[in-house]
């Protein structure tokens, strides 16, 4: 007899961002991906789509920022901790982009399974995400949006690469 | 001469890993006892790494599609120094394993 000894992954992150540790977080990071493809159709096949044509794609991540402090303020918010400034219109996103590195905890399946570090190297809260923090008799969970940029695969590669598990 | 550092996680370490990759011939030095950055060093290794001083264009690309084909191996090139390449990806070496 022995157990059935599922290969699931669990087990909780910590996260660093810009070499910082953002602090204890709720719940799972969400990390998310999905290709983007133009629709082929052709008259004789009416509106089925037949084929997509292959346009990149994007990733995003999910955390819930439990923690008040200045790297978690800076985590959300990468214009400055203080939070009530924005910066002049007409600077780029990828100005503000810092690796975020993501560690599983030692001594648990997702150390064992993988990945034991996954380090998305330009990313920033998402332009348009809406940080909905609460004030109140509660804790102060935070969820941030990411956004992620990539780096080409390789020199003069077009294939974008937008993060390194190990 | 391409300089790339291999990282095998060490639950899918096994010992004929750089034979079966072609690599056998290119390491330098010993491996690598490897642990992310925020680990302690109690907390043991979680990777090893192989410095890989690779000829020819086309071991490199065989080498590549090893990586991509078998589960647990990063690929890392070699631009800057081991401390600075591993610190990148959130690793460091574990000096007391």
């Amino acid at each position: 007899m022995t157990v059935i000894n599922p290969a699931i992954p669990a087990g909780p992150y910590t996260f660093t961002w810009n070499g910082n540790d953002i602090g204890l977080t709720e719940g799972p990071a969400r990390m998310q991906q999905s290709p983007f493809g133009l629709p082929v159709r052709a008259t004789q096949w009416g509106d089925t789509i037949i084929d997509y044509i292959l346009r990149g794609g994007g990733y995003f991540a999910v955390i819930v920022v439990k923690e008040w402090t200045t790297n978690s303020k800076l985590f959300m918010w990468p214009f400055g901790s203080n939070q009530g400034v924005i910066d002049e219109p007409g600077r780029l996103f990828s100005s503000y982009c810092q690796a975020l590195v993501m560690t599983a905890l030692a001594n648990t399946p997702a150390a064992t399974y993988g990945p034991v570090t996954r380090t998305y190297h330009y990313c920033a809260t998402l332009p348009g995400h809406n940080l909905d923090i609460q004030a109140g008799p509660q804790e102060r969970n935070v969820v941030v949006a990411l956004g992620v940029l990539p780096q080409p695969n390789s020199g003069g590669s077009y294939k974008a690469k937008f993060f390194t598990d190990t | 001469m391409i300089d790339q550092l291999l990282l095998v996680r060490k639950f899918n370490s096994r010992s004929d890993l750089l034979e079966k990759a072609g690599m056998a011939g290119f390491t330098k030095g010993d491996p690598l006892n490897i642990m992310p950055d925020v680990w302690e060093d109690k907390d043991g290794v979680s990777h090893y790494g192989y410095i890989l001083g690779i000829p020819k264009l086309d071991d490199f690309n065989n080498l590549q599609q090893f990586v991509k084909d078998n589960e647990g191996l990063t690929l890392l090139d070699m631009d800057t120094n081991i401390t600075a390449t591993l610190a990148a990806v959130g690793l460091r070496i574990n000096e007391s394993a």
